[in-house]
Order: C-alpha cells, then sequence, then structure tokens
C-alpha cells in the first residue's frame, strides 16, 4: 500500500464518519477534477489512484441512494 | 413552428452523427475488421435452411456451429432472399444490417432513456452518446455487425423490462401475458445475434431485480411469472433450431473453436487491454486507429466523461422521485466499468475467478464487451446531469437550455474529433473491390466444381468463397501465423501430397488491399508480401498461373475430390446440403474406404439400407471402412443436424402459436 492509498483512505474513514453523502460525492468529483491534469502530465501512478477512488466513492454514494429510506 | 423547434435536437444530433456514418450512405462496400465481403453468385448459393455444419468456418475444412447458427442463418436467408431478388451485396449488407443498427441505435437508446426520466430535450443526447462512444465507434468500425445488432436493442430490452417490471403488478392477467409474450420475443431476438451481449443484458435486469426490487411481497410470484418464467421458455423454444442442437453437441458444441488459446488464463491476461480508468472514462482502449494490441494511454479529457455522468448523484439525493434510479444506474456505471477492465487493476484477481468458476463467463475472453453496462448507464445519467445543470444555471444565471446542449455538443465533437473528421479506418473508410478478386471469383464460378483454395499466409477478405469452394487459411491450418514456418512447411513435398487429398486447386498470396496482412511492428510492410511470392515461385509442386494482374496464383497439378476412394472403387456424389450428401459407389471391393475431406467429426455417419456407420478419422478427414462390395448407393449425413430440423419445427410452432396470442390478447384489450 502507498502513501497515496492511506490518504484516500483517512478521507474515506472521515467522511463515513460524517455520514455526509454529498461530501462523498464532491470528493469523488474533485479527485477526478485532479486526475486530469495528472493523466496529461502522464503522473499516472497518482492520477490512476485517484480514479479507482473516485470510483469507490460514487460506489458507496449509489449504495446510499439505493438503501435509503423513501 | 412549434412542432419543427421540438425536433431540431434530433436533427442536430442527426447530422452530427452523419457526419461519422457517411460512408455508410455512399456505393462502396464496408469490408473490414470481421465484415466480410460476398459475390453476387456466392450469396445466391447461400443456405436459406439452417446447417449445423459450416463448410468453411475454423480453417477452411469446416465445423459445427450451434452456438452462432441463428446469426448465420440470418445472414445467409437475407443475403440468399435479396441477391436472388436483384440486389447486390453493397446494398444488403447496408439494409439488412448498418442501417438497421443505427436506426435501433437512435430509437433504443432513446426509449431507455425515457423509461427512466420523463425528460424531452435532452433525451436525444442519450442517443447520440449511445451511438457515437468510443466503444461503439470502434465495434462498427471493426465490422462486429452481429455484436453489434445486439448491442443496439439491449437499451431497448432493459427499457422495457424497467417499465414491464414497475407495471407489472398493475396491469390485468391479459396484458401481462401481452408484455411478457412480447418481452420474451426481444429477448429471443438479442439472444440469436449474440449470447454474451444477451448474458450482459440479463445481468443488468437480474441486478435492477435485486437491486431495486420492483415487486412487494404479495406480487413476487406474479413478477417471477411473467416477467423471467415466460420469457425464458420463449428465449429456448423461438430459438430451438439452434439451442436444441447446442444441447444435443453440449460436450462438444464448441469442439470447432481451437481451445487451449480461448480459454486459457493468459488469454484472458492477454485480451485485458483496458485499463481501469478507460472503461471508467468510456474510452475504447484501441481508441482510435482500432489496431489489435495497440492501446494508448488515457485522453484526459475522457474524465469529463464520469464527472459529468457521476454529478447525477448529486442531484439523486435531492430528486424524491428518481434518487432510486440515479442509484441503480450509478451502480451500474461502476460495476460495468470494473469488469470492462477484464483481469487489470484495482482487483483483477476477481475477473479471473469469474472467468473460471462462474457459468457462463468463459465467454467473455475479451472483457471490453462489458463497456455495454457502462454506455447504457452513462448514456441515461449524462443527459439527466446535463438537465439538472440547466435547471440550475437557468435559475441562477438565465442561461438557456440551447448554450447546455451546444456546449455539451461541442465538448463530445471534440472527444470523439477523429470521427466527425473522417479519421477513422475500417467500415467508416472508403474501400473499393481489387479488380483481381472479381476476375478471380468470375474464374472460380466458371469451373462449376469442387475444390479449396488456399489463401497463404491468411484469408483475404475478397477472397471468393462457397460450400462449393471452401477457403483455406494457412495460417489456420498450419497452426502458425509465422510466415517463415509457412513457408518451410509448403516446401516440404509431403505437404502437396496432404493439399492435394485436402481437394486444394489453387494458391493464393493475397494482395492485402487494406494493409491488414503485410504488418511489421503493426505497420503495413509490402517486401513481406514480395519475399513470400518469391519463395512460393520456387516451390516445385505449384505452377504460377499468368493473368492475374497483382494476385499470385498458383495451381496444384492434381487434387482429389470432396468424396474419394482409398481403393478401386469409384465415387460420384449429389449434394442434397452441406450437412447430407447422396453417394453412388460403383465396382466397390472389399477394404475400400471411402474419404470425406471435411475435418473429422465421429457425428458424420455412413447410413446405407443396413446400418448407420460413424465416421472414423483419417488423416483428419473422415472416413468409412466399405464392407459390401459391388454398386449402391449411401447417405452421409451430420447427425447433430436432425436436432435442427426438430428445433425448426418447434421454433416455427412456437412462432406461430406467439402471433396468434398476441393478435388474440390485443384485440381482447381493446374490447
Amino acid at each position: 500500500m502507498k502513501i497515496q492509498d492511506l490518504i484516500f483512505i483517512i478521507a474515506l474513514v472521515v467522511l463515513l464518519y460524517k455520514k455526509n453523502v454529498r461530501f462523498v460525492i464532491l470528493t469523488g468529483i474533485f479527485f477526478l477534477v485532479i486526475a486530469l491534469p495528472l493523466f496529461t502530465f502522464w503522473i499516472f501512478f497518482t492520477a490512476q489512484r485517484l480514479v479507482y477512488f473516485a470510483a469507490l466513492f460514487f460506489f458507496i454514494s449509489a449504495v446510499f441512494l439505493l438503501f435509503k429510506k423513501e | 413552428m412549434k412542432k419543427i423547434i421540438k425536433l431540431l435536437p434530433l436533427f442536430v444530433v442527426l447530422s452530427f452523427s452523419f457526419l461519422i456514418f457517411k460512408n455508410w450512405f455512399s456505393l462502396n462496400p464496408l469490408s473490414s475488421g470481421d465484415w466480410t465481403y460476398a459475390f453476387l453468385s456466392s450469396s445466391r448459393e447461400f443456405s436459406a435452411y439452417p446447417q449445423v455444419w459450416n463448410t468453411h468456418f475454423f480453417g477452411g475444412f469446416g465445423g459445427a456451429i450451434p452456438f452462432i447458427l441463428g446469426l448465420e442463418t440470418f445472414f445467409l436467408a437475407t443475403s440468399k432472399f435479396l441477391s436472388l431478388a436483384g440486389l447486390n451485396w453493397i446494398l444488403i449488407e447496408r439494409l439488412i444490417w448498418f442501417w438497421p443498427y443505427l436506426v435501433l441505435s437512435f430509437f433504443s437508446s432513446y426509449f431507455l432513456f425515457k423509461s427512466f426520466f420523463k425528460i424531452s430535450f435532452y433525451s436525444v443526447l442519450a442517443a447520440l452518446i449511445f451511438v457515437t462512444n468510443t466503444y461503439a465507434l470502434m465495434l462498427a468500425s471493426g465490422g462486429q455487425m452481429g455484436v453489434a445488432l445486439a448491442y443496439a436493442i439491449s437499451p431497448f430490452v432493459v427499457g422495457y423490462f424497467v417499465r414491464f417490471s414497475n407495471e407489472n403488478k398493475y396491469l390485468s392477467i391479459k396484458s401481462n401475458f401481452l408484455e411478457s409474450i412480447f418481452f420474451g420475443g426481444l429477448l429471443a431476438i438479442i439472444a440469436a445475434y449474440d449470447l454474451r451481449i444477451t448474458y450482459i443484458v440479463l445481468t443488468v435486469l437480474f441486478l435492477y431485480t435485486i437491486v431495486v426490487r420492483p415487486f412487494t411481497k404479495k406480487t413476487f410470484f406474479r413478477f417471477l411469472f411473467f416477467v423471467f418464467l415466460i420469457p425464458t421458455i420463449i428465449i429456448v423454444l423461438l430459438n430451438a433450431f439452434w439451442t436444441f442442437p447446442f444441447i444435443a453437441l453440449s460436450t462438444h458444441a464448441l469442439d470447432a473453436v481451437p481451445k487451449g488459446s480461448y480459454v486459457s488464463m493468459e488469454s484472458v491476461r492477454f485480451f485485458s487491454f483496458a485499463k481501469f480508468e478507460n472503461t471508467f472514462s468510456l474510452l475504447h482502449p484501441n481508441w482510435p486507429e482500432n489496431i489489435f494490441g495497440k492501446v494508448s494511454f488515457l485522453h484526459s479529457e475522457f474524465l469529463i466523461i464520469p464527472i459529468l455522468a457521476f454529478i447525477s448523484l448529486l442531484f439523486g439525493l435531492k430528486d424524491k422521485k428518481n434518487y432510486k434510479t440515479v442509484g441503480f444506474l450509478s451502480f451500474l456505471g461502476v460495476f460495468g466499468a470494473f469488469l470492462a477492465k477484464g483481469t487489470n487493476d484495482p482487483f483483477g484477481n476477481v475477473y479471473e475467478l469469474l472467468f473460471s468458476h462462474f457459468p457462463g463467463f468463459f465467454m467473455f475472453r475479451d472483457s471490453t464487451k462489458w463497456y455495454l453496462i457502462v454506455v447504457i448507464a452513462y448514456s441515461v445519467l449524462i443527459p439527466y446531469s446535463l438537465y439538472n445543470i440547466s435547471l440550475f444555471l437557468n435559475k441562477k444565471y438565465k442561461v438557456k437550455n440551447w448554450t447546455i446542449f451546444i456546449v455539451f455538443l461541442v465538448f463530445w465533437a471534440v472527444l470523439i474529433r477523429e470521427g466527425v473528421v473522417g479519421q477513422l479506418s475500417g467500415t467508416f473508410k472508403k474501400q473499393t473491390v481489387p479488380v483481381e478478386y472479381i476476375q478471380l471469383a468470375d474464374k472460380i464460378l466458371g469451373d462449376h466444381t469442387f475444390y479449396r483454395i488456399l489463401y497463404v499466409p491468411t484469408y483475404e477478405r475478397y477472397g471468393y468463397v462457397s460450400d462449393q469452394n471452401p477457403a483455406l487459411s494457412a495460417d489456420i491450418i498450419f497452426k502458425t501465423s509465422d510466415i517463415k514456418t509457412i513457408i518451410s512447411k509448403l516446401n516440404n513435398p509431403k505437404t502437396g501430397t496432404e493439399l492435394s487429398e485436402a481437394g486444394v486447386r489453387y494458391v493464393v498470396v493475397p494482395t492485402d488491399p487494406q494493409k491488414e496482412i503485410y504488418l511489421s511492428d503493426r505497420k503495413y510492410d509490402d517486401s513481406i508480401r514480395v519475399n513470400l511470392v518469391e519463395e512460393i515461385d520456387n516451390i516445385p509442386w505449384l505452377i504460377k498461373l499468368k493473368g492475374h494482374g497483382n494476385l499470385n496464383v498458383y495451381e496444384l497439378k492434381e487434387k482429389r475430390e470432396r468424396f474419394f476412394m482409398l481403393g478401386q472403387g469409384k465415387v460420384s456424389l449429389k449434394k442434397i446440403s452441406s450437412s447430407e450428401y447422396q453417394i453412388n459407389l460403383q465396382n466397390v471391393k472389399n477394404g475400400d474406404r471411402l474419404v470425406f475431406s471435411d475435418a473429422y467429426s465421429k457425428d458424420w455417419v455412413l447410413i446405407n439400407s443396413t446400418n448407420t456407420n460413424h465416421s472414423v478419422s483419417y488423416r483428419n478427414f473422415n472416413s468409412w471402412n466399405l464392407l459390401r462390395t459391388g454398386d449402391y448407393s449411401v447417405k452421409v449425413y451430420y447427425g447433430p443436424q436432425k436436432w435442427v430440423d426438430y428445433g425448426l419445427i418447434v421454433s416455427a410452432i412456437t412462432a406461430v402459436v406467439i402471433f396468434v396470442v398476441l393478435v388474440w390478447l390485443h384485440r381482447e384489450q381493446k374490447k
């Protein structure tokens, strides 16, 4: 596990603890926005990690929406 | 005037799409990639009746094709009837395959979007995204039209399922039957086109069922009966003409597929070209050149696609009516992206486990098929996001809908710019049939006799092929794509004898007009062809023929017939179909052996008045020892064909019953 993974996991744990799905989604979008220039400048490792975690954040948000009470 | 303004977005999207697909509206052949070219004369000889034994698949010696018999029958029957009606191949391929693909794709993706959201203005963008994303364009460019048509219909199937599964509990029994039968028919059609796409669509439907749960405790069994059971029965029965032989051949239904390369884990890893950032961004790994194995780095602008798709989650949080739909589609998008990356990170071993152990997953050596799920999700989520963004911007800054629409269109055009400016290859590029291939086809047609034609190093798409004159591909029959190895095998005099016995009369070195054969480091190198010709010129058992232009054609001095005798007796035959031959034997002596030079299969049987004998292998051909002497007739028959015959009866009865029931139910509903 690299330092980037650790940072992202900590971010996820904090957001889940706060139970604020809006922040989880916004963080995922933020990750993708940051990944954009990283891919452009071929900083692949961090960029890939950002995409993985963005997807994970979106997945968690989707699950939340699916199990949200009407 | 209002109607015109309402239709303006559709007109803009159609005009935009025309820029990409304009070659499909020309009079040039579209043969490229997997898509073939058929001469008028050969298409008139196609068998409209389904034949489970195909004489020129898998190298040119034939094999059983139950797993694609539905698609193959559709291809052959439509080509035959339209060519008999006087249409040439250029019109046939457009009328039956390419234009329906466009029409169905547009309509079904629009239908899918409207099945989820009642939003008008941005709904055509769903069609734009579905038809012109990089995965769809690479599929269409590569000529994989069976997969493409299944792809085109799949959103309609998903949309119909969503509507039906949600309305099911409110419908009367008669209405439920009507919807159920129609839905089953849709699934049956998609199953005939491509089993893998059907599997993926069924995965989506299954996920929708368990995640969204469009039923209550009371309506669960009703849901199960109408939404799953009846359609499943219809899929099997309507497709009985190929599902029956597939089941009958079960242990060796895929014998004709070269196994070693297909189902090994090494091949799964090799074919996992797409990385997660590609699949998540809906970027096909071979975009835009579509050269096998050539994968480019992520074009970073494609990351805007998932941003647009998943920003819908923010809007979904506040949308009391549609939050579950947004949740499901977002889940689907991530799920599809995860599978489409194959064995790549993250957690590539999950795909390996699924491939090894999950039923049916062995069909997905090529993981890019799972892009379909990403496309389905994003083609609905992105227009939904744009709609909500436009609501927000309109409220805050008075930004009009058309502004958002045009901005997105410009962004999309920049994203797929290679398609817009006509730089895509394959079916999007103008091709012509080289005149030397037309001349060769005329020569073969003029002979009216059986023989095989060997293409070295591989079969070329404009090569004439028919049941009477199957084409062999040297790389398949010699089990190597290395030209030096092929040449050394051809230099062996034993090979000449074997090819003669296989009925080969001509050896052809293709000209490769589409520059896809003679490649060095993925670049066309004509010196490979020139050297090959020089080597083959020196083979003593091949006579070079003149008058074929740039095409190098060689003739073997001798060749055997499709059926020949090892011994004293003589053979003459009448072909009933590719699965049945009437053989007349004369002067048969004890110990004579009848040889049939299609690929060996124990399911080939020789039937005479007293018994039935299974084929015995003779140099990978079929053979029978003849115990009876004298003159007599026998039938040589491919046993599993009888399952096609039984299945066709079942399919026909099912089709008639469905039609009658649908008409009756429809009338009852109107009362």
